[in-house]
C-alpha cells in the first residue's frame, strides 16, 4: 500500500510547502497528506491542515458578517431616506406658516415674539438644509454610476461661475473684491458627471467657506497623475483644521468648526457626501490641514 | 451497581478509584468528529450524574480532530461541567492536536499537557482538592 512516509523527507516537506502556498493563495480546502507513520513531518502536516480549517471557518464567518453589515446598512439607508422624505412635508408647513406669520403679523408681535419667530424660521431653514443633505447622502449611495469622460477644466470653471456670489462674499469680509481662484490644467476623467460635479461643488464651497475670513482668500485647484490614479486637489489658505480631529472630517452631520468661527451652520453632510461619491468610484478622498495655515483636500480617481 | 466504565465508538471512558475520569481512544480510530465529542460528553455526564468532573484524556491513538469537535469541547455544553483536563500526548500528532485545542479554542477550564499518566493524575487530584 502506498504510504507517503516511504517518500524521502525532502519530498514530503516540499509537499507541505506546496499546501502552504495553496492555502496562502486562497485555496483553503487544500490539505496535506498524513502518513501511517505519524511522525514529526506528519505532525507539521496536521498542524497546517488544522490551520487551514480555522482559516476556512474564519473566512466563512467574515463573509456572513459582511453580508449582515451590508444588509443592515441598506436597511438603515432606506430608513433614513424614508424618514427624511417624510419629514419634508411637515417642515414645509412649518416654514410656510412661519413666513405667513412674518409677513402678516410681524408688526403686531412684541420684541420677544419677533425674536422667537426669527429663531423658528432660521431653524426651519437649517433643518431643511440637513434633510436635503441626508437625502442626497443616501441617494448618492444607491444611484447607479453613469460613467462618461468629463473635461474637468470646463466643469470646474462652470462651478466657479455658479459660486460667483460665494466667491464675492468670501472676499467681502476683509474688504477684498473677491477670493482669488487659480485653476491649473487638469486631465479628463471617466466618472459619473453629476456626482463628480457635486464633489467639486462641495470642495470648492468648503474652501471658500473656511477661507472667507482671510485678508486675501486664495484657492488653488489642480491635479497630477500617480500610479494609475489621478489625484485632484483643492487648496486654500483658510482657517485649516487640527489633524487630531481628522476622523470627524468626513462624518455625516459632523463639522470641525462651529458656526461662531465661520458664520455657517455647525453641522454638515457635504464632505461625507463627497467622500461617499469618491469611494463609489473606487477612489479616495483625504485631507491635510494645519490650524490657521489652510487645508488641502485631495481626491483620487482611477485613470482609465 | 452503578456503571463506572462505558465504551463508545471512539474510545472508552472509565471512572478511576479517586473519582477522576479516564478517556482512552479506541485503537485504529483515528479521526475524532463532532459526533464523537457529543457521545463522549454524554458519557461523562452520565458517569458524573450531571456533576462536575476531572478527566484525563489519552489521545495518543487519535490522528486528527475536526474543527467542529474541538469547538464543541470548548463550548457551553462542556465548560460548566469539566473542571480540569489533562492531555496525555505521546505522539507528535497528539501533541499538535492538544496544543491547537489549547491555543485556538481556549477552553474556560484548567488544561495541561503531560507525557506521563502518573503526573497527569497527580495534577488532576491537586485541582480536585483545591
Amino acid at each position: 500500500m502506498f504510504d507517503p512516509a516511504n517518500k524521502p523527507d525532502k519530498e514530503r516537506l516540499e509537499n507541505i510547502l506546496y499546501i502552504i502556498m495553496q492555502i496562502a493563495s486562497g485555496n483553503v480546502d487544500a490539505r496535506a497528506v498524513i502518513s501511517e507513520g505519524a511522525d514529526d513531518i506528519d505532525a507539521i502536516s496536521l498542524g497546517i491542515n488544522m490551520l487551514g480549517e480555522e482559516i476556512k471557518a474564519m473566512q466563512e464567518k467574515l463573509k456572513a458578517e459582511i453580508n449582515e453589515t451590508k444588509n443592515a446598512k441598506e436597511e438603515l439607508e432606506n430608513f433614513s431616506y424614508a424618514v427624511s422624505h417624510n419629514l419634508r412635508g411637515p417642515l414645509r408647513a412649518i416654514d410656510g406658516y412661519s413666513h405667513i406669520l412674518m409677513s402678516d403679523y410681524f408688526e403686531i408681535l412684541n420684541k420677544t415674539g419677533q425674536k422667537n419667530l426669527d429663531i423658528i424660521i432660521r431653524n426651519t431653514e437649517k433643518m431643511e438644509y440637513l434633510i436635503d443633505g441626508l437625502l442626497a447622502f443616501t441617494g448618492y449611495g444607491k444611484q447607479t454610476l453613469n460613467k462618461v469622460t468629463i473635461n474637468l477644466n470646463l466643469l470646474v470653471k462652470k462651478i466657479i461661475k455658479q459660486l460667483k456670489s460665494e466667491i464675492k462674499e468670501a472676499g467681502k469680509k476683509k474688504q477684498q473684491t473677491s477670493a482669488q481662484i487659480i485653476i491649473f490644467s487638469m486631465p479628463a476623467v471617466k466618472a459619473d458627471k453629476a456626482m463628480i460635479e457635486e464633489v467639486w461643488k462641495q470642495l470648492i464651497s468648503n474652501a471658500l467657506k473656511f477661507s472667507s475670513g482671510r485678508t486675501t482668500p486664495k484657492i488653488e485647484i489642480g491635479a497630477d497623475k500617480q500610479d494609475g490614479y489621478i489625484h485632484y486637489y483643492v487648496k486654500d489658505n483658510g482657517i485649516g483644521f487640527d489633524m487630531k480631529y481628522y476622523n470627524k472630517l468626513f462624518g455625516v452631520f459632523q463639522s470641525l468648526h462651529s458656526s461662531i468661527e465661520t458664520g455657517q451652520p455647525g453641522v454638515s453632510v457635504g464632505l461625507a457626501l463627497a467622500h461617499r461619491i469618491i469611494s463609489r468610484h473606487g477612489g479616495r478622498l483625504w485631507a491635510e490641514g494645519k490650524v490657521n495655515k489652510g487645508a488641502i483636500f485631495y481626491f483620487s480617481l482611477p485613470d482609465t | 451497581m452503578a456503571e463506572n466504565e462505558i465504551t463508545i465508538k471512539c474510545g472508552k471512558i472509565r471512572m478511576m478509584e479517586d473519582g477522576l475520569f479516564h478517556f482512552k481512544g479506541s485503537p485504529g480510530y483515528k479521526k475524532h468528529t463532532l459526533e464523537d465529542s457529543v457521545a463522549c460528553i454524554k458519557v461523562c455526564l452520565k458517569l458524573s450524574g450531571g456533576k462536575k468532573y476531572y478527566i484525563l484524556v489519552d489521545v495518543t491513538s487519535v490522528e486528527s480532530t475536526t474543527k467542529e469537535a474541538r469547538d464543541y469541547y470548548s463550548g457551553p455544553d462542556v465548560a460548566p461541567y469539566c473542571s480540569g483536563l489533562a492531555f496525555i500526548v505521546k505522539s507528535p500528532l497528539s501533541r499538535v492536536i492538544a496544543n491547537f485545542f489549547m491555543a485556538l479554542n481556549k477552553p474556560h477550564y484548567p488544561i495541561k499537557l503531560f507525557t506521563e499518566e502518573k503526573k497527569a493524575i497527580h495534577w488532576l487530584k491537586q485541582l480536585k482538592n483545591v
